[in-house]
């Protein structure tokens, strides 16, 4: 018995069947690229699905960049864009705003915004919130354009690593915050991201605020301690000697802790009030709001933060920092070799508080507000940090409508 | 097959088969068992040489890549914690295109490594063929060295040789590696030390011989690099074309891959089993024939998913491209190959050896390397150019072979389904009466009718066994095959192949159904007991399908084949384990070119080390030896045990058919007896050139194997059937008993005959069929031999017979003016005196030649009663030379 392969009849329908299944699979694709056109390319469902595609979405974490995104809605509506402003909390002020062609939404919290966030459908996506794609908040298949907007006056490299690097633009307000970002850009092989200077809306805001709500007139110097929190904060290294020798000097003192001190630090913060409790001459503030107890203070002392500058470039007032040993570490500032912009600047701005000098902070202060060079280095910083000053908002709203413009162009 | 099993197979599977197929081959070529073992490492190592450069390279790129992560990476490790930590992590990752399973990449070296030890392990610690094999100073390649004496213990140089230079070469490599590595490297050299030290030599030797490749490569990469010189790719690879981008290179990889793992794994086995399941199933033990398609489907989704896959990913991007090329030309060059090639090689067994073998002629081999090469610039050009395209193609290509995997194996299935229940278990008797007529017919499948005249003179004790025989040299057979032939042999002329394609209104296999119940039935109705055993094609099964007869009760069938088969679960395992390594080789070999092929097939040893004839010492084991053959040899050796002898006066009638003389293989001389080891070198040295009485010569010699197994088998029948008379003898009941030995058919022997293709020099293109010449007239010239009732004396008689006269001389005597039961003829002699009669060629295999009337028939025209005269045959649609 033998087995006989009869390799024609094989090679026949080989063939035949590579002519059926090779039909099949061209028809199964045109078939298949027909119904993706029905589904997805087809004029009504293209226009239903641009219609539930937003133009212009803000998304803020914290109602903190209240005033950045006000006076961006504001001019947004007055312009007629539609934008839809979602905010992570829900006692946003910005929520109980109406607005003709601004919708404000509350996202939810934690994950149930960035869940939203994740999917959302839009042409750009616009925050002040970084580290997208790094944390939670990921990048959603249907945005186009994602571009952020710095809320600080100083060093973009303050980000918490990777902060900027998956969004497609970053609005700055410093010529060196660009370099900075194309160093960083640089650094980890990444691609240029569109870098546009517009200026700081949160700076302009409160520069125009001042103007409406001039300091009010009084006697005497009013100082303005306000720590930040830590182990290496005013409190924890100087404390109750900071305090006292501060009320040895005579002038009205106001007492700022850090809301986060409130928790974290409870006890040290009812065992100062115990010990300095309110007065005459010092005063406890623990308003919502800054801008009244900046308004009214002549000099600021304070750890090392974004006030700071507020204070300086807008109030045009000298500080007194202390804290400046600033662990880069977990900062985008560790990538780059250049000095932070901030640590070039501070001494131009005031002094330096050390434990040498902690003591004599009376004639210390003194110096800092008669010292004509402070006045020239708020000068200097304003150039370096604070482009187009009073245009933030007009060139921010110019660059979205335009990137939206562009966008549905290239569709 | 468990998990683990198939897993094993899988993964393991295809590098134990290339150790195997590797070793095998330099062991043919080289006699050297030890040596043997150097060049397997050599060749081994080789391949995997680019392997290993590649896996050092990546290596060293995932050291390099860890060094310049690592700052960074314990920064954040320091400044972030939990979830951030986690999150600021992974940005990195991303940033610097990493990904943790990366640092595998690193291991890869070792992790290639384990697999190919394992299959190492495997193949070498188990293999038959080092048993006490002495090489250098180790004195059993099969066992621990213990070349060191020391007190009586012994201990085993060779593993810590190897683990020495292990060492060296480990020293050598990680030279400026960290600590890590090194460590990692010293601990890996006594782990082998552990593992090997116990192990047989030659596994030993063979890892030492690789530790000391890798020495040297080490040693090597030291040097200074010389610029290597290029290989060119041929133009259409690397032309001026568009590249293929490395997407469709991958695809283009991965489709054509998938596409030859089903053509060798599934397409190609389940072709061969489907052309004759049957032969697949133990009718003892019947169990799906489809089980076969397990184990080439994963040898060949192992070589060509895995190990290929493995191969290219640790390809360079650059390389891909080419590799995927190749890929794509293999697919298409294979399936030319298959479906256009080495496919007239003749016929196969179910043990996958070819009756003839593969022999290429030098033009057939260069023909088909012009294919392959205009095969490989088309597919290459026409990939480059239009990959997608041939993305599709290839896509489609795999889904039909899918398709025709399936209607393979459910064709398989199908045919399973209708033997599985077919063959009778019961213990085959042959009943014989003492008092009244025995009539026996035994059909020998395929005897020669040349033969006896030098098998009785080469013993003639079987003279005196055979005696009362005629021998009848002047018969004529109406085909060459069994399909075509017996009919006539069993039915009379009215079954001759004109005659079964006149009837056109009845199915052939009706037709053949008939012929074979015209003796039994006719003898029943004239009172005969009547047996029947193994009937030829019976209902067109090789299985003889018994229940033709079951309109007849009172007959007597059985399927005898197998029943009396000794060793049975050594046969079947050795059977299972050959067919499940070489149904994958077939399949390789099938879409290889064919200048390869002989190597590849190996004299049907398709390169296989530890073969039960090299490896089994003990002579009596029959393991190995063709089983179709042993099937119908242990048949006739039981036919003294199965014969019953009654005193009743009834008469009996016995028609049996055997494949003895069919299902041929070597035979031990002079007693002609199945062997493992055959050598027949010294008698044949002494008795190669057979004589007759006549004085006339057959050089079985310097003969073919194939037709020196004919000869043997021939001889092995006769001594078989001389015991049987001789017991017939003792029982009292030869002189009452007619006996008719007789063939369907002969076979194209050129020792006996002549080739009508000389005749017609023209038509020799189309004087083979099937791998078979089918014009040499010793096909046509069948056994017959007949004795009487009481007759005496061996006789020869040149009268004029064809074996269409069986019926005849059966009932000669027995059945008066018999008729055809079926036809209501009367069966006669006659039709044989026409002026011409005409013999048929059509094609053998009853699965395709199933319909009313022979398919593309061939016709013999023979004339004048006279076998040996060359002027008789002819071939009328030929044109004759002047």
């Amino acid at each position: 018995m033998f087995l006989y392969i009869d390799p024609g009849t094989g090679s026949m329908l080989f063939t035949v069947l590579i002519g059926v299944f090779g039909a099949l699979i061209y028809a199964f694709r045109n078939v298949l690229l027909k119904v993706r056109i029905l589904f997805s390319g087809g004029a009504r469902a293209r226009a239903k699905a641009d219609a539930e595609r937003e133009e212009i979405v803000f998304y803020t974490d914290s109602k903190r960049y209240w005033n950045i995104f006000k006076p961006l809605c504001d001019e947004m509506d007055r312009r007629g864009q539609k934008v839809l402003y979602l905010t992570a909390e829900p006692d946003d002020p910005l929520l109980s705003e109406t607005y003709r062609h601004i919708r404000c939404e509350f996202a939810g919290e934690g994950n149930k915004a960035y869940a939203r966030m994740n999917f959302i459908r839009a042409d750009i996506v616009f925050s002040s919130t970084p580290g997208l794609d790094v944390y939670q908040w990921k990048r959603s298949r249907d945005v186009r354009w994602y571009a952020h907007i710095i809320h600080a006056a100083n060093d973009v490299t303050r980000y918490r690593m990777f902060g900027l690097d998956y969004f497609d633009a970053v609005l700055v307000c410093g010529e060196y915050q660009i370099r900075q970002i194309r160093g960083l850009e640089q650094a980890r092989s990444l691609p240029e991201k569109e870098v546009v200077l517009v200026g700081l809306p949160q700076m302009d805001y409160l520069m125009k605020k001042r103007r409406d709500n001039p300091p009010p007139a009084r006697d005497g110097t009013t100082v303005l301690l306000a720590p930040s929190w830590g182990p290496s904060s005013i409190f924890n290294r100087f404390g109750e000697r900071m305090i006292r020798s501060l009320m040895a000097t005579g002038h009205h003192l106001i007492i700022r802790p850090h809301p986060q001190s409130l928790t974290s630090e409870a006890d040290l913060i009812s065992k100062l009030r115990k010990v300095f409790p309110d007065s005459g001459t010092l005063e406890w503030n623990f308003d919502n709001d800054n801008f009244d107890v900046l308004n009214r203070s002549d000099i600021l002392i304070s750890d090392f933060s974004g006030v700071m500058f507020d204070f300086a470039l807008v109030f045009d007032k000298p500080i007194i920092y202390a804290d400046v040993s600033f662990d880069k570490r977990p900062y985008d500032a560790s990538w780059l070799d250049e000095e932070m912009w901030t640590l070039t600047v501070l001494d131009k701005l005031g002094k330096q508080l050390t434990p040498e000098n902690a003591d004599e902070i009376g004639p210390l202060i003194d110096y800092c507000l008669t010292a004509p060079e402070f006045k020239a280095g708020r000068e200097q910083a304003r150039i370096e940090t604070w482009a187009h000053i009073g245009e933030s908002i007009r060139l921010t709203a110019d660059y979205l409508i335009s990137k939206k413009e562009s966008l549905q162009d290239q569709k | 097959m468990s998990i683990g099993q198939i897993l094993q197979q899988l993964i393991l599977g295809p590098i134990e088969l290339l150790l195997d197929v590797i070793y095998a081959f330099a062991l043919r070529k080289t006699g050297s068992i030890g040596g043997s073992i150097i060049i397997l490492s050599l060749a081994v190592n080789l391949l995997l040489l680019p392997l290993y450069k590649r896996a050092d390279a990546l290596q060293k790129e995932e050291r390099d890549r860890a060094a310049r992560m690592k700052p960074r990476i314990d920064q954040i490790r320091e400044v972030f914690t939990g979830s951030e930590r986690f999150m600021i992590l992974q940005t990195y990752y991303r940033q610097n295109h990493y990904k943790p399973y990366y640092a595998l990449k690193g291991s890869v070296s070792l992790l290639l490594q384990i697999p190919f030890f394992m299959a190492a392990y495997r193949f070498l610690s188990g293999l038959q063929v080092l048993q006490e094999v002495t090489f250098g100073p180790i004195r059993n390649l099969g066992a621990p060295d213990g070349i060191l004496q020391i007190g009586g213990t012994a201990i085993n140089l060779l593993p810590v040789l190897m683990t020495a230079i292990n060492i060296l070469s480990g020293m050598l490599y990680s030279r400026d590696m960290p600590l890590k590595s090194k460590i990692q490297m010293y601990g890996l050299a006594l782990v082998f030390l552990v593992l090997l030290y116990r192990s047989p030599a030659g596994l030993v030797f063979y890892w030492t011989l690789n530790n000391l490749f890798s020495l040297g490569k080490n040693a090597l990469s030291r040097l200074p690099h010389k610029p290597v010189p290029k290989i060119r790719m041929p133009r259409a690879i690397t032309g001026k074309l568009p590249r293929i981008n490395s997407t469709q290179s991958k695809w283009i990889f991965r489709i054509c891959c998938v596409f030859l793992a089903l053509l060798t794994g599934l397409l190609i086995p389940s072709e061969v089993i489907k052309s004759s399941p049957d032969e697949f199933v133990d009718p003892w033990r019947p169990s799906s024939p489809v089980a076969y398609l397990l184990s080439p489907a994963l040898l060949a989704a192992g070589f060509f998913l895995i190990w290929c896959s493995i191969y290219f990913h640790l390809l360079k991007e650059k390389n891909r491209q080419t590799f995927a090329i190749i890929s794509g030309v293999a697919a298409a060059a294979g399936t030319i190959n298959f479906m256009a090639f080495g496919n007239s090689y003749g016929d196969m067994s179910a043990m996958l050896t070819y009756e003839r073998g593969p022999s290429v002629a030098a033009g057939q081999w260069l023909f088909n390397i012009a294919v392959i090469l205009v095969v490989f610039v088309l597919t290459a050009l026409l990939i480059r150019k239009l990959p997608g395209l041939m993305r599709s193609v290839y896509l489609a290509c795999c889904v039909a072979l899918a398709a025709m995997s399936v209607m393979n194996i459910s064709a398989i299935q199908q045919n399973y389904r209708s033997i599985a229940d077919a063959p009778r278990k019961e213990a085959p008797t042959i009943s014989l009466s003492r008092s009244g007529k025995n009539v026996v017919v035994i059909m020998l499948d395929r005897a020669v009718g040349g033969f006896p005249p030098y098998i009785f003179h080469e013993k003639p004790e079987l003279l005196q066994q055979f005696d009362g025989f005629t021998y009848y040299p002047n018969t004529l057979s109406f085909g060459f095959h069994t399909n075509v032939a017996s009919p006539a042999l069993y039915g009379g002329y009215e079954y001759t192949p004109d005659e079964m394609n006149a009837r056109d209104d009845m199915l052939l296999v009706d037709k053949h159904n008939e012929a074979l119940k015209v003796m039994p039935v006719l003898f029943l109705e004239n009172g005969y007991d009547v047996t029947v055993i193994d009937p030829s094609l019976a209902n067109y099964k090789w299985i003889s399908d018994m229940r033709i007869y079951d309109d007849y009760p009172d007959i007597h069938g059985f399927n005898a084949q197998g029943y009396f088969d000794e060793n049975v679960e050594d046969t079947r395992q050795y059977t299972d384990q050959i067919r499940n390594r070489n149904l994958f080789c077939y399949s390789i070999i099938r879409i290889s070119p064919l200048l390869f092929h002989a190597e590849m097939y190996d004299d049907g040893d398709y390169n296989q080390t530890d073969l039960p004839r090299r490896t089994r010492k003990e002579t009596d084991s029959l393991v190995g030896v063709n089983p179709s053959f042993l099937k119908n040899y242990w048949v006739m050796q039981n036919l003294t045990a199965i014969t019953k002898v009654r005193s009743s006066p009834e008469n009996c009638f016995l028609m049996m058919a055997t494949e003895e003389t069919h299902d041929i293989t070597p035979l031990q001389e002079p007693d002609y007896t199945p062997k493992l080891h055959v050598d027949n070198t010294a008698y044949e040295a002494d008795h190669g050139i057979r004589t007759a009485a006549d004085g006339s010569e057959l050089d079985i010699g310097s003969a073919t194997e194939l037709e020196q197994s004919h000869y043997q088998c021939n001889m092995a029948a006769f001594i078989q059937l001389g015991r049987w008379f001789d017991e017939l003898r003792k029982q009292g009941i030869w002189d009452n008993t007619r006996i008719i030995l007789v063939s369907d058919h002969s076979y194209s022997l050129n020792l006996l005959g002549f080739d009508l293709a000389d005749r017609y020099p023209e038509a020799s293109e189309s004087s083979w069929v099937n791998g078979e010449p089918w014009t040499i007239t010793s096909a046509y010239e069948p056994l017959l031999m007949v004795k009487d009732f009481n007759a005496t004396g061996f006789s020869t008689d040149t009268a004029f017979m064809t074996n269409a006269d069986t019926p005849v001389l059966a009932f000669g005597g027995t059945v008066d003016h018999p008729v055809n039961p079926f036809t209501g003829n009367p069966i006669v002699s006659d039709p044989k005196y026409a002026g011409e009669l005409h013999l048929m060629e059509t094609d053998w295999h009853f699965v395709n030649n199933d319909g009313f009337t022979f398919s593309d028939p061939r016709f013999i025209t023979f004339r004048n009663q006279d076998i040996t005269n060359p002027d008789n045959w002819y071939i009328e649609d030929w044109e004759q030379e002047d």
